[in-house]
C-alpha cells in the first residue's frame, strides 16, 4: 500500500499547487485584461468627449467648453462601470483648472502629477488622491495647451476580479479534487492487479509450477503482463516436464551404449593423451590378456602396450586425432601381458570438446595376417608370369616403332619434294611472265625496223630481198603472238583476280559482243542456254569462253558453223559444254591438245600459237574444275568443263532434282 | 480690383523668379530672399511691403522677392514654396498660416540647402523667427492697459480670432501669466473666438454685455475685431464704463480712439516688421545671426537674437496708439 499512499499524497499536492497556480495566473491575466480594457474604454470616452468639448470651444468659447465638459462628465457617470469617472480639463498656463467636478474654474490644480502629465502629453497614470486609488487616461491638446483627463477609481475598475477569482477558484478546486479521487481509485485497482501477479510469481518461485493468475479482467498493459506471466508459467511447467523426460531417455540410452560397448566383439577402450586406459570392454581385455581388476587399479597404459617401432605412428595418429577429432584406422601391434605380440587394426576418436580423452576400437588381425601371407605367395608366382609376357610384348613393340619411324621419314621426304616442286613451278611461271614481258620490247623493235626497212628500201631490193624481209616480218609477228599467249598463260598464275560470284550468262554476253565481227564473218550460228552463277574470276572466265568459242569457229568444216553452249548440274558442280559441228579431233590427240604449243594442223591451214587450250585448262583447274574433250574426226567436238557450284545455289539443286526425276 | 492686380503682379514676380537668367539682367544679386506674407491684397501687408521694399533698396547685393497666396491658406503657401525650392533661393521667410502644416516644406527647403525662417506667423520648425512683438511684452501691455481703466479687481472677458491662431494663443497665455503673477483680482469670465470678423466680434460683445452684468472690460484680439467690440459698447451706451483694449491698425481704430470708446490700441509697426524681416533674412543668408550677439538692422538700430525652444528670435517693440498719436500712422 506504499505506492497508494504516495499516489494520494501526490494528488493532494497537485490539487493545492494547481489551484494556487490557476488563481495567481488568473489574477495576473484578469488584471492585465481589466487594465487594458479600462484604458481602451476610458480613452475612447475621453476622445469622444474631447471632440465635443473642442467643437464647443471653437464655436462658443471657453465657458461653453467647460459647460460641455461638465455635461459630458455627468453622462459618463451614468454609464455602468463608469460611476466613479471624473472628466477634467486643466490648462498648461500655471496648471489652472478649466473644468473639474471638484474645483472651480481658474483655481490652481493642486495635483503634483499634473506637470508629469503635461510632459508625457498622452498616456495613462495611476495615483492615490484622498485615499482613493485612481487610474486615469489623459491627453494634451495643442495649440490651446489643455490637458484632458478621465479618471476612475481602481475599486470600480477591478470590481469584476473578485467574482472571477471566487468562481474560477472553486471550479478549479472541485475539478481537481474529483480528478484526484479518480486517480486514487484507478491506482487502487491497478495495485490490486499487480499484487495478484506478484503472488503468482512467488508461488512459481517456491516450486508450485501449476500456479496461475486466476482472472485477467482487462487486457491493458498489466493485463498483457499477467497474460505473459501465465504463459511463462505454462512454459516453465512444460519445459520442466520435457527435461525430466529427456533425462530419463538419456539414462536409458547410456545403459544401452554401455551394453553395446561391453558386449562388443571388437575391443574398445577409453583413453587419454597421457597414455592411460580409463575404461575398456571385455573383448579388449581378452585381446591383451589383462583382467578387469588390473584395469580398475589403473595398471594398463596404451603407451606401454605399444612396441617401440609403432611409437612414431602413434605420435602421428595422435596429431591427427587432435586436429580432426578422429583418425583413419591403422595397423599396429600391442604387447600382451605375457610379452607376445598381437597384430591389430586401431581406430580412434576424440570425445567432442574434451581435447584430451577419446575412444579407440581395436580389431584382432591375427587371422587376417595368416590369410594375407598365403595370398602373397600366390600373387608372387603370378607376377613372375606376367613379367615374362611383358618382355615379349616389349620386343614386338620396338620393331613396330622402328617401322613407323621409317615411314615418317619417307613422308617427310615426299612433302619436301612436293614443296620444292611447287616452288620451282611458281618460279617457272614467274620466269615465263618476266621473259615474255621483257621479250616483247626487243621484238617490237625488230618488227618495226623491219617494216621501216621494207617501206624505205623496198624499191632497192630484189624479189629475194623482199621475200626474206617478209619472212622476217612474219616470224616477228608470230613470235609476237607467241609471246602474247605466253604472257596470257603466265598471267593466269600471277595476275589472278579475286574469285567472286559471277553470272556466266552476263560474261557470255560480253564475250559474244567482242566476237561479233568474227562470228558475222564466217556466218556462224551460236546458241547459248541460260548459264548459272558460279564463284569465278570474271576476266579468266571470259577468256575461257572466248578461247573455246574461237576454237569452235576456227576449226570449222565445210558446213556452216554452229556452236551450242550449255550448262547442267552434276555431282561435281556445274558441267559446261561447248559443242560445235567442226572438223573434230582424233581420239589419240584428245590429251595433247591441252599441252602448250601443241598444234595438230599446219599454220597455214589454221593460224594460232597452240596455247589457247592450255590456257583453258589452266583456268578451269585454277577454278577447281577439270576440262576434257569428246570428239571424233568429222563428227564435231564437245568441250566439257566443270566449275564448283556456289554453296547456296538453289538453281543447281532444283535442276539436279529435275534431272534425277526424269531419269 | 487692387487685390486682383496685386495677385497678377505677385504671379509675375514668381514667374521672374522661376526663369533663370531673367532676373540677372542688371547687376547680379548675391542673395535671393523670398519673403512670403500670410496673404496678399490687404492693407496691412501692403504696409509691411513698404518696409520690405525700403530694406531691399538698402541691400544692393540682395534680390528680395515678395510673394504670397491670395487667401490666408497654408495649402497655397506650401504649393508656392514647393515651386520655389527648385530655383534655390538663399532664404525663404514665411508668415505661416499654420505653424504645424508648414513644417514639412520648411524641412524640404533646408534639405535643398535653403535657409528657412519665419516671420509674423511662426512655424514649429525654422532657423529664425522675426516676431511681431514679444508675446510677453504684448500680453503685459494689454493687461496694463485694461487695468488702468478697470482697476486691479474686475471681471473681464476676451475675444480672440481662433484657439489655433498662434499669436493670439501666445498673447492669451501671456495675459494669463501676467494676471496670475500681478493682478489675481482680475477674473477672465470667458474667451470666445470671433475669427477675423468685425461683425462676429460685435455680436459676441453684445452677448457678453447681455449675460455678464459684472463685466468691466473686454480684451479684443485680431486686427478687425476691436472695431466690432467698440461699436457694440458704444451702441450700448457703455463707452467709458466698459473698457475695450486690443490689437488693431490705426486706420480701423482712428474714430473709436478719437471719440473715447477706446483709449489704447496696441500694435507694432507694420512697415518696420517688413523692414526688419528683410534685414534678418539677409543676415541669415550671410550666416551672421547668432543668439545673444547684437546686430544692426538699418535705421531700426540694434537687435539681439534671443534663444528660444526652437532656434532664436527677435521681436519689434510694442507700438501703442492713442488719440494723440494715431494720426501719425496710416495703415
Amino acid at each position: 500500500m506504499k505506492i497508494m499512499t504516495k499516489l494520494n499524497l501526490m494528488s493532494i499536492g497537485i490539487v493545492v499547487v494547481m489551484t494556487v497556480s490557476v488563481l495567481s495566473v488568473g489574477i495576473w491575466i484578469i488584471n492585465d485584461i481589466l487594465y487594458k480594457f479600462s484604458e481602451q474604454v476610458l480613452r475612447l470616452e475621453l476622445e469622444n468627449a474631447g471632440k465635443t468639448i473642442f467643437q464647443e470651444l471653437n464655436r462658443s468659447g471657453v465657458r461653453a467648453a467647460a459647460a460641455a465638459a461638465e455635461s459630458m462628465g455627468r453622462q459618463l457617470q451614468m454609464k455602468p462601470g463608469l460611476h466613479t469617472t471624473k472628466l477634467a480639463i486643466i490648462e498648461a498656463t500655471d496648471n489652472r483648472i478649466v473644468y473639474h467636478p471638484d474645483f472651480s474654474p481658474g483655481d490652481r490644480a493642486p495635483f503634483a502629477f499634473v506637470g508629469e502629465m503635461f510632459q508625457r502629453e498622452r498616456g495613462v497614470i495611476e495615483y492615490t488622491l484622498d485615499g482613493i486609488s485612481t487610474y486615469a487616461v489623459f491627453v494634451t491638446v495643442q495649440p490651446i495647451d489643455w490637458l484632458l483627463s478621465l479618471s476612475i477609481s481602481k475599486a470600480e475598475m477591478l470590481e469584476g476580479r473578485g467574482l472571477f477569482l471566487r468562481e474560477v477558484g472553486i471550479i478549479t478546486f472541485v475539478v481537481l479534487c474529483m480528478n484526484a479521487f479518480l486517480v486514487s481509485l484507478f491506482g487502487w485497482r491497478l495495485l490490486k492487479r499487480i499484487g495478484a501477479t506478484a503472488h503468482c510469481v512467488n508461488r512459481i518461485e517456491k516450486g508450485e509450477l501449476s500456479a496461475r493468475i486466476a482472472t485477467i479482467p482487462v487486457r491493458d498493459e498489466i493485463g498483457i503482463l499477467q497474460e505473459g506471466v501465465n504463459a511463462m508459467c505454462e512454459r516453465i511447467e512444460q519445459r520442466t516436464a520435457e527435461q525430466q523426460e529427456a533425462e530419463k531417455a538419456l539414462r536409458e540410452r547410456e545403459a544401452r551404449i554401455r551394453r553395446l560397448v561391453d558386449s562388443n566383439i571388437i575391443g574398445i577402450f577409453l583413453w587419454d593423451m597421457q597414455g592411460n586406459i580409463v575404461d575398456a570392454n571385455d573383448a579388449f581385455l581378452r585381446l591383451i590378456g589383462y583382467d578387469r581388476e588390473e584395469l580398475a587399479a589403473g595398471e594398463i597404459f596404451w603407451t606401454r602396450l605399444t612396441p617401440p617401432e609403432f611409437v612414431a605412428a602413434d605420435v602421428q595418429k595422435g596429431e591427427e586425432v587432435r586436429r580432426t577429432q578422429t583418425c583413419t584406422p591403422y595397423e599396429k601391434e600391442f604387447f600382451r601381458k605375457d610379452g607376445t605380440r598381437v597384430p591389430i587394426l586401431l581406430g580412434a576418436a576424440m570425445f567432442e570438446g574434451s581435447g584430451e580423452t577419446g575412444v579407440a576400437f581395436v580389431l584382432d588381425l591375427t587371422e587376417r595376417r595368416a590369410a594375407e601371407a598365403a595370398l602373397r605367395s600366390a600373387h608372387d608366382q603370378l607376377e613372375i608370369r606376367v613379367q615374362e609376357r611383358t618382355s615379349d610384348l616389349k620386343r614386338i613393340n620396338q620393331r613396330l616403332e622402328f617401322e613407323i619411324q621409317e615411314r615418317k621419314q619417307a613422308e617427310e621426304g615426299l612433302a619436301q619434294r612436293t614443296h620444292e616442286l611447287a616452288r620451282s613451278n611458281a618460279e617457272l611461271e614467274q620466269l615465263a611472265y618476266v621473259a615474255s614481258h621483257d621479250l616483247q620490247e626487243p621484238l617490237r623493235m625488230i618488227a618495226s625496223y623491219l617494216q621501216l626497212l621494207e617501206k624505205r628500201y623496198a624499191g632497192k631490193l630484189d624479189a629475194d630481198g623482199r621475200e626474206f624481209i617478209d619472212y622476217a616480218v612474219d616470224g616477228a609477228r608470230r613470235m609476237q603472238s607467241l609471246i602474247d599467249d605466253l604472257l596470257t598463260f603466265s598471267r593466269l598464275g600471277t595476275k589472278a583476280q579475286v574469285m567472286q560470284p559471277t553470272d556466266c550468262s552476263k560474261v557470255m554476253a560480253l564475250v559474244l559482243r567482242g566476237l561479233y565481227l568474227a562470228v558475222q564473218e564466217c556466218g556462224a550460228q551460236i546458241h547459248c542456254d541460260p548459264l548459272p552463277v558460279v564463284m569465278a574470276d570474271q576476266t579468266q572466265l571470259a577468256q575461257l569462253f572466248q578461247n573455246l568459242i574461237t576454237n569452235a569457229i576456227k576449226f570449222r568444216s565445210d558446213a556452216s558453223p554452229m556452236v551450242r553452249i550449255a550448262a547442267e548440274p552434276t555431282e561435281e558442280g556445274w558441267c559446261f559444254s561447248v559443242e560445235d559441228n567442226g572438223i573434230g579431233i582424233a581420239p589419240e590427240y584428245r590429251e595433247r591438245i591441252f599441252v602448250m604449243f601443241q598444234r595438230l594442223h599446219g599454220r597455214r591451214e589454221y593460224p594460232g600459237t597452240g596455247i589457247g587450250l592450255a590456257i583453258c585448262k589452266k583456268i578451269v583447274e585454277r577454278h577447281g574444275g577439270r576440262i576434257w574433250v569428246e570428239s571424233a574426226p568429222g563428227q564435231g567436238t564437245i568441250f566439257r568443263f566443270t566449275l564448283p557450284r556456289l554453296p547456296d545455289d538453289t538453281q543447281h539443286d532444283r535442276l539436279a532434282e529435275e534431272a534425277g526425276s526424269r531419269a | 480690383m487692387t487685390g486682383l492686380l496685386r495677385t497678377i503682379i505677385a504671379a509675375a514676380w514668381l514667374l521672374l523668379a522661376l526663369l533663370p537668367g531673367a532676373a540677372e539682367s542688371a547687376s547680379e544679386p548675391k542673395y535671393r530672399l523670398i519673403v512670403m506674407p500670410k496673404l496678399l491684397g490687404i492693407a496691412y501687408y501692403d504696409a509691411v511691403k513698404r518696409g520690405v521694399d525700403e530694406a531691399a533698396r538698402e541691400l544692393p547685393d540682395a534680390e528680395v522677392v515678395w510673394m504670397g497666396p491670395p487667401q490666408d491658406l497654408v495649402g497655397k503657401q506650401i504649393e508656392m514654396l514647393e515651386s520655389v525650392i527648385p530655383t534655390k533661393p538663399n532664404v525663404i521667410a514665411v508668415a505661416a498660416n499654420d505653424p504645424v502644416a508648414i513644417v514639412q516644406v520648411m524641412k524640404k527647403a533646408q534639405a535643398a540647402g535653403i535657409h528657412a525662417m519665419s516671420w509674423d506667423g511662426d512655424s514649429r520648425h525654422r532657423e529664425f523667427f522675426v516676431n511681431l512683438v514679444d508675446f510677453d511684452e504684448f500680453g503685459t501691455g494689454l493687461i496694463e492697459a485694461i487695468q488702468e481703466e478697470t482697476g486691479p479687481k474686475a471681471d473681464i472677458a476676451i475675444i480672440t480670432t481662433s484657439f489655433t491662431a498662434p499669436n493670439q494663443s501666445s498673447w492669451i497665455e501671456a495675459i494669463k501669466r501676467r494676471i496670475y503673477a500681478k493682478y489675481p483680482g482680475l477674473k477672465i469670465l470667458d474667451i470666445r473666438p470671433a475669427g477675423e470678423s468685425t461683425e462676429e466680434a460685435y455680436r459676441i460683445t453684445k452677448d457678453y454685455l447681455r449675460t455678464m452684468p459684472t463685466l468691466k472690460g473686454i480684451i479684443v484680439l485680431g486686427a478687425p475685431n476691436p472695431a466690432g467690440a467698440a461699436r457694440a459698447v458704444k451702441e450700448a451706451g457703455l463707452a467709458g464704463k466698459i473698457a475695450v483694449v486690443g490689437n488693431s491698425t490705426p486706420n480701423l481704430m482712428r474714430n473709436y480712439l478719437k471719440d473715447g470708446t477706446v483709449r489704447k490700441v496696441l500694435l507694432w509697426n507694420a512697415p518696420d516688421h517688413g523692414y526688419l524681416t528683410v534685414h534678418c533674412a539677409y543676415l541669415l543668408a550671410k550666416g551672421e545671426l547668432k543668439p545673444g550677439v547684437p546686430f544692426k538692422a538699418g535705421r531700426l538700430g540694434m537687435f539681439t537674437p534671443k534663444k528660444d525652444a526652437l532656434s532664436m528670435r527677435v521681436a519689434l517693440p510694442v507700438l501703442i496708439f492713442t488719440k494723440e498719436n494715431v494720426d501719425k500712422h496710416h495703415f
